[in-house]
């Protein structure tokens, strides 16, 4: 296979005016397919594993569905002490053995008809991200343990989902980042078909129509991609990243990918699939889909948006800007006004993830190391707002918060959670929201004054729909219908004080993080700044 | 590092560590948590006072990172670091705010005895220290805007510290989202000092240090308009958080809390910060053209206003907490006329003295249960210490002469005369009027007279306050008296020769009219209380003043219509309905538009399913059309592609 680089510098492309990329060394060859490692194909596998162990195991009783769960357990959380032992090992080795590129890499020779590789690794970027979504499902499964219907199933397709979702952190090939991404999609589907709640047939055909939609332009967008790429027709992400294009190609294909990964983050626009399947789904499943489907959407628009393609980027900023703004602010104004809890925290994410979009429409080192930690923070944070929604909906069967009332005076541990996960969705310093909108918008204020202003009034907005909803919620008199509910017991605390506790970790010792993304997003920096 | 200096981190690790304890262990020992807490308060006391000794004898700037955290967040040449800083503001501000938290957490000791949440209230004081603390000593932006942040979610949780009271909650709610309404513009403000001065800072220095920064505003770097906006995207954090116009709003609600929190939001915390950061600030103001003479115009006019509703108010609590908003205003309007030891030296005892009265108040209202001074009355011979504390704290904010209020508030009139502008003039002098006015009437109400006829309450049951809340109110009522000698003008100066801008203390001549003209309205405005409300020595009614001017009465008594403008225009009128037009465009557009979409789509399933049946083969049929689509556009744009050759031929 001849090598991208060579192919670059016979053909000698270097596309002029809107911000052109000046010809640099494309990355070195693809090394030769390798092994060694096997820790990440153990991640994303060992969940798929699970789910067949699981098919064998019989659903009888009560003690067999006790088994299905353990098993479960045991999947996801052999996966989240890995992928936590590499986070681990690769703090201790920032800046000494670990100054940037991507760790435990397997290479494998696929399909060889068009140069498919099975190949995975973690750099700076993924491997937050990977973590993150090895704690959401484990989370996830604890938060299932509770479910009495179709158990067997239930679990199945979620660590399913699991093998989807992890699998696309880590994919360094894009035909394989394609197939992870597909098999994510009917899980989710069934999930939310199968154990949602009044309205989950719309809800769920709603979600499939436009995660379809998202998944045929980024076919699209893929295949193009590769016909374009070069002479050697390939897949490799870094060498992809390296790919020098047209203008016009680049500006076409940054814009299909963008309205692929738009519809997964939401972006304005594409984000009325959100509220509807989080209303619908059950607890752990609104978990995983605003904790970690979304994140592939940032992921996306990160690694390949602006990783591929940065002087389209760069080019189309105020474009971006737009959606960013626009959707921080809808997001905010429109969950203020909700009576729904849920789809309250659902249209917060919508404004959230618009401080992704902000930190890629600034391009800055500083904002996007922001949007990145967004992505992180919001996991966690949203995964517990989400955990803690569905604790009072077990409590009180109902998430009108026009019912409630009072509840702290009954469940005061919940409360307690639940005030501190608000100042956290609220970026409040000390936990990781902080870190990241601060990124975010002190690196943004340099490329976009007007935009960042009005972006930050997002801020204000969080503050002011979540202590609202505290309000009613939980303090002032406790109406009757309340009088008897318990707290929140063992597991249930147990759970939640494991997320509120990564939350504040992040919040107070940002400085391995934030380093660790910076070092994953060095090659798009100095590709920005033209390095 | 010399002795004091090194060991400041115990300043902050004292509170936070007895906050941690509190929190995580959750005493059931009631007595034994309130005690670390206090206890913690002493110790961080204790260092902040032999730093300030240190400082007095030979002030000198100390700043070091905190070891534990050292770089923040840091790569590339990215440095946000978290540090501590010593100089003469700094060590003076610890100081109060330590003092003002022990002092509270004593009195707190017997005022919450028995009340429900007695763990969680200490253990949000020591937070709420922790905050206030850490942006006291904080040697940049960075930890500012975090300390900031965190002192405003401490007095939400106490402010909303009686939840189950809606008013409580509210009031919790609307002080955290006003303040942060100031917030956000002084959070872009950051952004904006860190783009602009980024690249400037001298080398080991991290980004957005004070002293590092100190010398860039003035070098030309940002132009006026520039160094203008930046200016007053950081003074609008400190308009919210020392609740100046037109942001006020939210601090008379904030007596929802306890009265003890009353006192230390008012005094030393919080509010305090607005001020504390302007003067922490004050190079980038005075490097701009006009920010200070918006910092001065805010000011004025907030205190002004506050000033005149404070006379119209029945509420005791609401009375103390308009005397802080005008006493706040004055600090900015001192600051905004180039009085800048004046008005820091104002901060300095207004902490005393707003603390004692609202102690005071307290201590009333432990006994009376009520807050409507109007039920009150006769205290004087009843509660002799309580009542002779109040008198020094009502002289004192009423800048009678000799009270530490007077000192300070005599500095900032000789600023504001020597402004030479008109209208300040005659502004500082009402103010100075309404001031002793709403004060004097405070207490000619509360302690004059005979006690107020109420049922189910006999006066004989009137009693003095116990030990722990009578020591905190002398120790306080001896600072509120004496704590201005510190500062008299003409004299030696200390304070003015402790903390000042510049390089130099500013010299001030002692300017006698200044002085006659402020003592004049100030004692006008006594003289008047005295006619309207001391019994035996009253000519004027004045339930009867108030009707003959009921349009001036009712605007004051309503605060100037403020909150009704806002909740009807702002919150009703804007913010709600654009929440509800935006959820109608989702629902009826967007959705509108995909549900057709689906419809269309649904049909053409329609017509497969005569062949098929399955759910799963719409997922099918999707990914199949997509397919077939992407090979139709892949073959146009593969090797044949009329665009191929472009990327070849260049």
């Amino acid at each position: 296979m001849m090598s991208l680089a060579q192919a670059v510098l016979a053909v000698g492309v270097n596309a002029p005016g809107g911000g052109s990329i000046p010809p640099t060394p494309a990355p070195s060859t693809p090394p030769a397919p390798s092994g060694g490692s096997f820790l990440i194909s153990l991640v994303v596998w060992l969940p798929l594993l699970g789910a067949l162990v699981m098919l064998a195991l019989p659903n009888r009783d009560e003690s067999d569905r006790g088994r299905i769960k353990n098993v479960a357990l045991a999947f996801t959380a052999v996966p989240l002490l890995i992928s936590a032992w590499a986070v681990w090992t690769t703090f201790t080795e920032l800046g000494v053995a670990f100054t940037g590129g991507y760790k435990y890499e397997e290479n494998y020779n696929w399909i060889g008809l068009f140069g498919a590789h099975y190949h995975v690794g973690v750099d700076g970027i993924s491997l937050p991200l990977m973590l993150l979504s090895t704690i959401l499902f484990f989370v996830a499964v604890l938060a299932s343990w509770n479910n009495k219907t179709r158990v067997k199933e239930y679990f199945f397709l979620i660590l399913v989902l699991d093998v989807g979702v992890t699998g696309v952190f880590t994919a360094m090939d894009l035909f394989l980042f394609f197939v992870f991404w597909e098999i994510e999609l009917i899980p989710m589907f069934l999930l939310i078909m199968l154990w949602g709640g009044p309205r989950r047939v719309y809800a769920a055909w709603k979600f499939l129509l436009f995660t379809i939609s998202a998944s045929a332009l980024l076919l699209l967008a893929i295949l193009v991609l590769y016909f374009k790429s070069g002479a050697a027709h390939t897949f490799d992400m870094q060498a992809l990243a390296g790919a020098h294009l047209t203008p016009e190609v680049g500006g076409l294909l940054f814009w299909l990918f963008f309205l692929c990964f738009a519809i997964k983050l939401p972006a304005f626009g594409f984000h009325t699939w959100l509220p509807d399947a989080h209303v619908e789904a059950p607890t752990a499943v609104s978990v995983l889909l605003a904790g970690i489907l979304l994140k592939m959407g940032g992921y996306g628009m990160i690694r390949i948006c602006v990783g591929f393609f940065p002087s389209a980027a760069r080019y189309y900023a105020l474009a971006i800007l737009a959606f960013a703004v626009v959707g921080i602010l809808w997001g905010g104004f429109v969950a203020l006004v909700q009576d729904d809890i849920k789809r309250m925290v659902a249209y917060s994410s919508v404004s959230h993830m618009g401080f992704v979009l902000l930190g890629m429409s600034a391009l800055t080192p500083l904002a996007l190391n922001g949007a990145v930690v967004e992505l992180f923070a919001h996991g966690l944070i949203t995964g517990a707002l989400f955990l803690l929604v569905g604790l009072v909906y077990d409590r009180t069967h109902t998430r009108s918060i026009r019912e409630m009332g009072g509840l702290a005076q009954r469940t005061p541990h919940l409360a307690v959670a639940w005030v501190i996960a608000a100042f956290a969705s609220a970026g409040l310093p000390g936990f990781a929201g902080f870190i990241a909108e601060f990124e975010v918008i002190l690196g943004s204020y340099q490329a976009h004054h007007v935009g960042t202003f009005l972006a930050a009034f997002g801020v204000l907005l969080s503050a002011a729909y979540l202590l609202w909803m505290l309000e009613r919620v939980f303090f002032g008199p406790l109406k009757d219908a309340w009088n008897r509910l318990r707290d929140i017991g063992p597991l249930e605390l147990g759970y939640m004080v494991g997320m509120l506790i990564a939350i504040f970790a992040v919040g107070v010792a940002p400085k391995a993080v934030t380093q660790l993304i910076s070092y994953g997003l060095t090659p798009i920096t100095q590709k920005i700044t033209g390095g | 590092m010399p002795a004091p200096y090194s060991l400041m981190w115990l300043i902050l690790l004292l509170p936070v560590l007895a906050f941690t304890l509190m929190f995580g262990i959750a005493s059931e020992n009631k007595r034994t948590s309130a005690w670390m807490g206090i206890l913690a308060a002493a110790g961080a006391d204790a260092v902040s006072i032999w730093v300030l000794i240190a400082e007095l004898t030979r002030p000198q700037h100390f700043q070091y990172a905190l070891g534990l955290f050292g770089d923040f967040i840091s790569f590339g040449d990215i440095h946000f670091q978290l540090g501590i800083l010593a100089d003469p503001l700094a060590a003076m501000m610890a100081v109060v705010v330590c003092s003002i938290s022990f002092l509270i957490q004593l009195y707190s000791l017997e005022y919450m005895r028995g009340e429900e949440g007695f763990v969680r209230y200490f253990a949000i004081i020591s937070l709420f220290t922790f905050s206030m603390l850490l942006l006291v000593l904080s040697p940049n932006y960075f930890q500012t805007y975090i300390g900031w942040e965190l002192v405003g979610v401490c007095s939400y949780l106490l402010i909303g510290h009686y939840y189950k009271r809606p008013a409580a909650a509210a009031a919790a709610k609307k002080a955290f989202i006003v303040t942060r309404l100031g917030d956000f513009p002084f959070l872009v403000g950051i952004g904006y000092i860190f783009f602009r001065f980024h690249g400037h800072l001298a080398p080991g220095v991290a980004d957005l240090d004070f002293y590092g920064l100190a010398p860039l505003y003035g070098a030309g770097l940002v132009g006026s308009v520039g160094l203008f906006l930046m200016s007053m995207m950081v003074f609008s954090g400190a308009v919210g958080k020392s609740a100046q116009f037109p942001l006020h709003v939210w601090l008379p609600d904030a007596m929802e809390g306890p009265t003890p929190i009353s006192a230390l939001i008012h005094a030393a915390t919080m509010v305090a910060a607005g001020v504390y950061l302007v003067a922490r600030t004050y190079n980038l103001f005075a490097a701009s053209h006009g920010a200070l003479a918006v910092v001065a115009t805010i000011g004025a006019l907030t205190s002004l206003m506050a000033a005149i509703w404070a006379v119209a108010q029945n509420d005791i609590k609401r009375i103390v907490a308009y005397s802080t908003v005008s006493h706040l205003g004055l600090m900015m309007f001192g600051l905004g006329v180039g009085a800048y030891s004046a008005a820091v030296f104002h901060l300095f005892t207004h902490a005393w003295f707003k603390a004692l009265l609202f102690l005071g108040a307290g201590s009333v209202i432990h006994v009376l249960h009520t807050q409507d001074i109007w039920q009150m009355g006769g205290l004087w011979k009843r509660m002799r210490i309580t009542s002779w504390t109040m008198l020094i704290g009502c002289c004192s904010a009423a800048g009678i002469p000799l009270f530490s209020g007077f000192w300070s508030k005599d500095g900032i009139m000789a600023g504001v005369f020597a402004s030479q502008n008109l209208v300040f003039i005659i502004v500082a002098l009402v103010i100075s009027f309404f001031s002793a006015l709403y004060t004097f009437r405070l207490f000619f109400v509360v302690f004059a007279g005979e006690p107020a006829k109420r049922r189910a309450f006999d006066p004989k049951r009137i009693h003095e306050s116990t030990w722990p809340i009578v020591v905190p109110l002398m120790v306080l009522a001896l600072f509120a008296a004496l704590i201005g000698f510190t500062g008299i003008p003409g004299g030696k100066q200390a304070f003015n020769q402790f903390i000042f801008y510049g390089k130099h203390p500013e010299v001030e001549t002692v300017n006698y009219v200044a002085i006659a003209a402020s003592v004049v309205a100030g004692l006008l405005g006594t003289l008047t209380a005295a006619l309207f409300y001391v019994p035996g020595f009253a000519r004027f009614s004045a339930p009867a003043f108030n009707q003959r001017f009921a349009a001036v009465y009712d605007w004051s008594y309503h605060k100037g219509y403020f909150d009704e403008i806002y909740e009807a225009m702002l919150v009703r009128g804007v913010i709600v309905n654009l929440g509800r037009a935006a959820q109608w465009f989702d629902r009826v557009v967007l959705d509108g538009f995909v549900d057709r979409l689906a419809d269309g789509y649904r049909l053409f399933g329609a017509r497969l399913r005569q062949l098929q049946t399955g759910r799963v083969q719409g997922y099918a049929l999707g990914l199949f059309s997509a397919v077939v689509l992407i090979a139709v556009l892949a073959l146009i744009f593969g090797a044949q592609s009329p665009l191929a050759p472009v990327s070849s031929a260049r």
